[in-house]
């Protein structure tokens, strides 16, 4: 098993090492530069020296692989000095990675947005798990009953039906015609944990974005932990189980539950990087400033510092949940031998 | 054909009792099947009306979606405008018809690009095993990109250069139909390389061989029709999860242009009107999610109806 993870770890590496590249080719592309929109007055030769200064000038491989070193080394290193107040290489003035429409390096604005997106969106993930689970455990043990054929049917509604649609329904009927909840997310409001007020402020703005993204990640699980409940509901050591005169109780939840959950818990991995991806757009429905809303805003920006760093990110997230998905089935599943 | 279909009855083992007097096809068995399903059969009918509304509707709806009439600006429903206007005063119900055209065949073609793409990949890698590993680890690559940020850097930084080479509609609809289909043949691949690795062992695959047949048409006529039921399944998946990313994209503003009214454009030109005119926002929202859900049941229903496990019940 240790061989297999340091297998696995090694091969993410070439495997972001390519998508690095991807990334960089693509962005290399653009026709945006930041020195157009300088004054015409400035002197080319000051010109070509911030150009110099941005690392516009040098040949595609050489500032592809700059850029991979301010991502993979420099910047890990200054977060580790920033944690730990430690002084590892150049620590009095960094290499950062800038990002050209607010002149300030990258992560520190990454690091700004990420508590709006982990709120909501890690919110609205854990409730959407505590939903499906149940949900599709009752309906695969109670197979064409009422609660199966209602929940298939709306978990089929919630899986088809796409965030940008329900996030707008929600906010027609509960902002505009209720007036429940304000229909867009005011990330100024800081929350003052001993005031109601406050606290109520946040779960107010907080209920429609987490319920339709709850929804929707409840949605595609649930099918799938049903699929998985009834794939060993009918397996010949669940009724060993009952013949030996097990409660049905733990039956379920001891035999059947453990077996079933193996592939449930590897989605569960899979999804987290799709929780970023849903950033994009529950964060533009609800005008949330967070790192799905940043993105789209350096789109248009032509920030292409900011999009190369953001992209990578997803990237990695993408690997390595893919990895940890690997890594727990092969730990949960005992059936599975790699060496 | 008909010997690779009897093939195909015998590896499954549906030949069922009584079937010498009556000998039923396996194509007539799974639709036999498939019409158990009823949500299946529900959303077969719902979209083929959606799809006739969309190729006839723009023809016999008497408004033209695109005139212009500010003086009658983001009216209420009534019995000329049954959904109203929008904010310049176009018939909504009649962009709505005109969007379902270019969502619906966004869709299709993106789906079957994508099919393309996976069922070469899947053929090849399952066929021949010296490419086997490359073509997988590319597949593993793919899996691995950040699709929704690349598509939309994409498609950001080629819009304009494909506009000018092949006019605005043809431009967009291109690259939209490209960057979907690149992205999205992954899972069909894997599918079909699994499949084709079984396959190539059967003893219909060595009779082929030994009579000589040559490798182009043992894979164009043996194999890849015994892998169109994986096929069917991706498909259906294909299109919903096309119409999705298409809207998606265009409501982020990034897809076609506010000339061209996909059923995603609609709602993102919808959402800056949402107190006025909610209606805007419902009805092209209704339309995809009504699509996709249909496309979702048929599916459903197709898998079900291929499953041999289910269909000898």
């Amino acid at each position: 098993m240790g061989r297999y993870i340091i297998r696995r770890t090694l091969f993410a590496i070439p495997t972001l090492i390519v998508i690095s590249l991807i990334i960089f080719a693509i962005l290399d592309l653009a026709p945006g530069d930041p020195t157009s929109q300088l004054p015409l007055n400035v002197p080319t030769e000051v010109r070509e020296r911030i150009r110099e200064a941005l690392g516009l000038g040098d040949p595609f491989f050489i500032s592809w692989l700059k850029w991979l070193k301010l991502m993979v080394i420099t910047e890990p290193i200054n977060a580790f000095n920033a944690i730990f107040g430690t002084c590892i290489g150049n620590c009095t003035d960094p290499d950062r990675i800038i990002s050209w429409s607010s002149r300030t390096p990258a992560f520190n604005i990454i690091i700004e947005r990420i508590p709006q997106t982990l709120w909501v969106l890690g919110i609205a993930f854990i409730i959407g798990i505590l939903i499906a689970i149940p949900v599709g455990v009752i309906s695969a043990y109670k197979q064409y009953s009422l609660f199966d054929n209602v929940g298939t049917f709306v978990t089929m509604v919630g899986f088809s039906l796409p965030v940008f649609f329900t996030g707008l329904l929600s906010i027609i009927i509960f902002s505009v015609w209720l007036g429940w909840f304000p229909s867009f997310y005011s990330t100024t409001h800081v929350v003052d944990w001993t005031s109601w007020e406050s606290i109520w402020f946040q779960i107010k703005q907080m209920i429609m974005p987490v319920a339709v993204l709850s929804l929707f990640n409840a949605a595609a699980l649930s099918r799938f932990t049903r699929a998985s409940m009834l794939d060993n509901l009918n397996q010949d050591y669940v009724r060993t189980a009952r013949s030996k005169g097990l409660r049905e109780n733990k039956v379920v939840t001891t035999h059947v539950m453990r077996n079933s959950m193996i592939p449930v818990v590897t989605l569960i991995a899979l999804q987290v990087p799709g929780i970023f991806a849903g950033a994009i757009i529950t964060e533009q429905i609800f005008r949330i400033n967070g790192l799905g809303q940043l993105l789209i805003a350096s789109l248009q920006s032509a920030d292409i510092p900011m999009v190369q760093t953001l992209t990578f990110l997803f990237a990695f997230l993408i690997v390595v949940f893919n990895l940890v998905a690997d890594v727990t089935y092969g730990i949960l599943d005992p059936r599975i031998r790699y060496d | 054909m008909a010997t690779t279909q009897e093939q195909v009855e015998q590896q499954t083992g549906i030949q069922e009792p009584g079937s010498g007097e009556q000998h039923r096809s396996l194509r007539q068995d799974v639709w036999r099947q498939f019409k158990k399903h009823k949500g299946a059969v529900v959303g077969l009918v719902l979209l083929i009306l959606i799809v006739l509304a969309t190729i006839f509707g723009p023809i016999l709806w008497p408004l033209d979606p695109y005139q212009i009439n500010t003086a009658n600006a983001s009216a209420p429903p009534s019995t000329d405008h049954p959904f109203g206007t929008d904010n310049l005063g176009r018939d909504v119900f009649a962009r709505l018809l005109v969007g379902g055209r270019i969502s619906l065949s966004v869709g299709f073609a993106a789906m079957i690009f994508g099919l393309f793409i996976g069922t070469a990949v899947g053929v090849i890698s399952g066929f021949f095993r010296k490419l086997d590993g490359p073509l997988m680890r590319i597949t593993d690559l793919f899996l691995a990109l950040p699709i929704l940020p690349l598509l939309l850097v994409v498609i950001l930084l080629f819009r304009d250069p494909l506009q000018d080479r092949f006019g605005e509609e043809l431009g967009i609809f291109l690259l939209v139909v490209f960057v979907i289909g690149v992205t999205s043949w992954m899972q069909t691949a894997r599918v079909v390389r699994g499949d084709v690795l079984s396959l190539k062992e059967e003893e219909f695959v060595l009779a082929a061989n030994s009579i000589g047949t040559r490798r182009r048409n043992v894979i164009m006529r043996h194999i890849i029709p015994n892998t169109l039921s994986p096929v069917m399944v991706s498909a259906s998946l294909g299109v919903a999860v096309a119409i999705i990313t298409e809207s998606a994209l265009s409501f982020l503003g990034l897809g076609f242009p506010a000339s061209f009214p996909t059923w995603g454009r609609l709602l993102f030109d919808a959402n800056q009107y949402i107190q006025i005119s909610p209606l805007r926002v419902v009805a092209p929202g209704v339309m995809i999610s009504l699509t996709v859900l249909c496309v979702n049941y048929i599916g459903d229903g197709i898998r079900d109806a291929l499953d041999p496990k289910l269909r000898s019940q």
